[in-house]
């Protein structure tokens, strides 16, 4: 399943990533067969499976010692993928729009991956509590870990790139 | 599970071949038809024939901040002079040759010049449009490629004839053409040659700042760079937004069916770069002299060597040679080796600049574009946006709190009730017990009055009226199988005292003992330990429902004309002489848990199937017999 999770998050990451292969091959002299688009699609969902396994894992491990011996939400974190999934995919289709209107591919670059990817697993939790993954007194706490993992990642990314914009 | 694998498989194979296919293609290939001998405005031959006279007599060498470099700058205004242009016929009379100078890494003195003439057109009065032709000259023959470190001693020996003899020896020809072909035009042209250049815009930027009046800068509606010409394909690029001298260059090279790219997405946006003002990305044809013009709202046209169709996303100059400018491998013989048709190549350049000059309607449109130069700063101003996505974030956030405190709210967490924990006490000689209600287990020591249930009997039991306390044992199981096989059910007599039935006395005697076992006849077939329910009952205290007389003879009646399957394999299993735990449930009347238990009304409703279970061929809860109680 995290197979695909990160052939994912290599789609919606491809298109950032061609632009950094291609600077770092100029830059360092890299051959045809390194600063290609097949490259960079693979290297696009590196880093982001990584921050991704850490931070779920996170959340489910803090999740499981508070709720410890009652709560089981490995079921959650299995249709968390799905919605992952979801998301970067949507990504991939909507940076497509770049190819029209560069212009704003800096800014919906920017934006849309935070957006569309919280608003994705928003969905999917409701789904989750329709559905009962998870007993409804540990409803709440399940929002605040996943959720705020997500927000919290995002919310990092954002102050340490305005601050390095601004500084620059 | 297998289909969604299926699915995200053939997705993934989709996204492979659709980047195979993009990158087969050449995406910035020219829409128009290409005519393979096109009518270049000056013969191809002239451009290589300039090209070689520009490199010879040691010309290779034009490092920049050198004598080289200086003797390059004198061949150029000669050959300027020999075309016909004065040496003082700027607007303010400034020489051909403008030197500036500076300090390097080392914080050295060091000296360039610029060459600038100027094509002024007889019927063309002071205050008229002006459009800048320029192309760097210098190289780094004896220098490394970056100026900023003074420790650097690497030297490239390129002989610059892609970076950028091709692009002077283009603008040479058109320099020429102007003064002998006289084109009637409205507007001045500006022919100029940047020093110190090759790798920083040093000399034009000193041109632009220094070197230019204000009137020359108002009046300049467009300034074309030509640079790197000579490989696979010649682009054009001009704006990313919408401009009129995009179209009209799309229609100038359309018309003289000239084979000229246009830079596309397949060349890779590099979004954390920034060269060009308004623009929040870089790509390899932002690259040039052109952008000190862009950067000041002088709109601009970018002519440049290049191939960036092929797979490979680095600034490529052909697809099938490794690139060899500002390299050792720079030179004239590599170039008319790899590339052929490089003349062609200069010869559709310097066509394409000319013929646009002279096309109607182009001081129209270029001043157009620069009374209307777009302004596009806030895109390609980051921080404005990571803030904007702070705000979402600080928004969500707030959301999800107050959902989540919504949430526990609603569904609290119900508290762990601890079990239960009961002790073993030892009530000796009749002592008061010190809570009648307390969850331990009191062994009563007193004399049996053929109660089962006293270990030691003859020590007073006190619990002359029933026992209250849940028996440590569960009843015995009758020997007697018969009763059992006919009727699942149970019946006993709850006010009858606990263990009234039982005839069982370890102590009695042997008359005793004879005449109990006559006269006791247990009808319990299922010796069932308390179960888990009765227990469940008896510690939360809810109320065990226990059938009345009535209800279970009406039961019985129905289990012994109906018996169900399961009833029918019990009764032809295999009897086991162990006793089996019994299961017990209740209906009808409700009384409380512990009286319950206390006056031994434990019945088995007959409709409800009897599961024997077996504890591995021992009673758990004492020996082998033990009466219903």
């Amino acid at each position: 399943m995290l197979l695909f999770v990160y052939i994912s998050y290599c789609a919606a990451g491809w298109y950032v990533m061609r632009g950094n292969m291609a600077f770092y091959g100029e830059r360092y002299g890299f051959p045809a067969w390194i600063a290609n688009d097949v490259v960079a699609f693979f290297l696009g969902g590196v880093l982001p499976l990584i921050v991704y396994s850490f931070v779920s894992a996170f959340c489910m491990r803090s999740f499981s010692i508070r709720f410890r011996g009652r709560g089981d939400i490995s079921a959650v974190r299995y249709g968390l993928h799905f919605a992952v999934i979801a998301a970067n995919i949507v990504l991939f289709l909507l940076k497509f729009i770049y190819l029209s209107v560069p212009l704003y591919a800096a800014l919906l670059n920017i934006i849309l991956d935070p957006v569309i990817t919280i608003m994705f697993v928003a969905l999917y939790l409701l789904y989750a509590f329709k559905r009962e993954y998870v007993e409804k007194c540990m409803f709440g706490t399940v929002v605040t870990q996943v959720m705020g993992g997500f927000i919290t990642v995002y919310a990092l990314v954002s102050v340490i790139s305005l601050i390095l914009a601004v500084a620059a | 599970m297998k289909k969604l694998f299926y699915i995200i498989s053939a997705i993934s194979c989709a996204i492979v071949m659709a980047f195979s296919l993009i990158a087969c293609t050449d995406a910035g290939a020219p829409s128009h038809p290409v005519d393979k001998t096109p009518d270049y405005v000056v013969s191809a031959d002239e451009f290589s024939q300039k090209l070689e006279e520009f490199l010879s007599d040691d010309r290779t060498n034009r490092t920049t901040y050198t004598d080289a470099e200086r003797a390059a700058a004198e061949y150029l205004r000669a050959e300027l002079v020999s075309y016909g242009y004065a040496d003082d016929q700027s607007d303010d009379g400034k020489k051909m040759i403008r030197e500036f100078g500076g300090k390097n890494a080392k914080n050295e003195t060091v000296k360039s010049q610029n060459v600038v003439a100027t094509y002024r057109p007889s019927d063309v009065g002071d205050g008229a449009p002006n459009v800048v032709i320029g192309a760097y000259y210098d190289n780094r023959f004896d220098a490394s490629l970056s100026d900023d470190d003074p420790t650097d001693t690497y030297v490239t020996r390129s002989h610059g004839v892609l970076a950028n003899g091709t692009g002077v020896a283009t603008l040479l020809v058109l320099a020429e053409y102007l003064q002998t072909q006289k084109p009637e035009l409205d507007f001045t042209v500006t022919i100029a040659f940047f020093g110190a250049s090759a790798v920083n815009n040093i000399g034009v930027s000193q041109y632009y700042n220094k070197q230019m009046t204000v009137a020359e800068k108002r009046n300049t509606v467009l300034m074309i760079e030509l640079q790197r010409l000579g490989v696979d394909h010649v682009y054009a690029f001009s704006d990313y937004r919408k401009t009129r001298r995009e179209s009209f260059f799309d229609g100038v090279a359309a018309k003289s069916g000239l084979d000229v790219y246009k830079p596309t997405q397949k060349s890779p946006l590099i979004l954390s770069l920034r060269a060009l003002n308004g623009i929040p990305f870089y790509q390899w044809v932002q690259s040039g002299n052109f952008s000190v013009f862009f950067n000041n709202g002088i709109p601009t046209l970018n002519v440049v060597g290049a191939n960036w169709e092929t797979i490979d996303l680095t600034d490529r100059e052909g697809d099938s040679h490794a690139n060899v400018g500002m390299g050792k491998d720079d030179t004239l013989a590599n170039l008319k080796r790899n590339y052929p048709d490089y003349a062609q190549k200069m010869a559709t350049a310097g066509t394409l600049v000319m013929n646009s000059l002279t096309a109607d309607g182009f001081i129209d449109a270029m001043k157009y574009d620069r009374d209307n130069f777009p302004d596009t700063d806030v895109l390609a101003t980051d921080w404005i946006w990571y803030a904007v996505v702070l705000g979402v974030m600080a928004i969500a956030a707030v959301v999800m709190t107050l959902l989540s405190r919504r949430l526990i709210k609603k569904y609290p967490v119900p508290p762990v009730v601890p079990p239960v924990r009961r002790n073993v006490k030892m009530a000796v000689f009749g002592m008061e017990y010190e809570d009648a209600n307390s969850n331990d287990i009191f062994i009563d020591l007193k004399r049996v009055n053929d109660k089962t249930d006293d270990i030691f009997p003859g020590i007073p039991n006190n619990d002359g009226d029933g026992n209250i306390f849940p028996p440590l044992f569960p009843p015995p199981v009758s020997r007697d199988h018969t009763e059992r096989d006919k009727s699942e059910v149970i019946q006993t007599d709850e006010k009858e005292p606990h263990g009234s039935e039982s005839d069982f006395d370890p102590f009695a005697s042997e008359s005793e003992v004879a005449e109990k076992a006559d006269a006791a006849k247990t009808t319990d077939d299922t010796a069932d330990k308390i179960d888990e329910t009765a227990a469940q009952d008896l510690k939360t205290d809810n109320a065990a429902i226990v059938p009345s007389e009535p209800e279970i003879k009406q039961n019985d009646k129905d289990a012994s004309e109906t018996p169900t399957e399961e009833i029918k394999k019990a009764a032809t299993a295999p009897r086991k002489a162990t006793p089996t735990a019994r299961k017990t449930t209740s209906a009808g009347k409700s009384v409380s848990a512990k009286k319950s238990v206390a006056s031994s009304a434990r019945t088995v409703s007959a409709k409800k199937p009897i599961k024997k279970q077996t504890d591995d061929g021992e009673n758990k809860n004492g020996g082998e017999d033990s009466s219903e109680q």
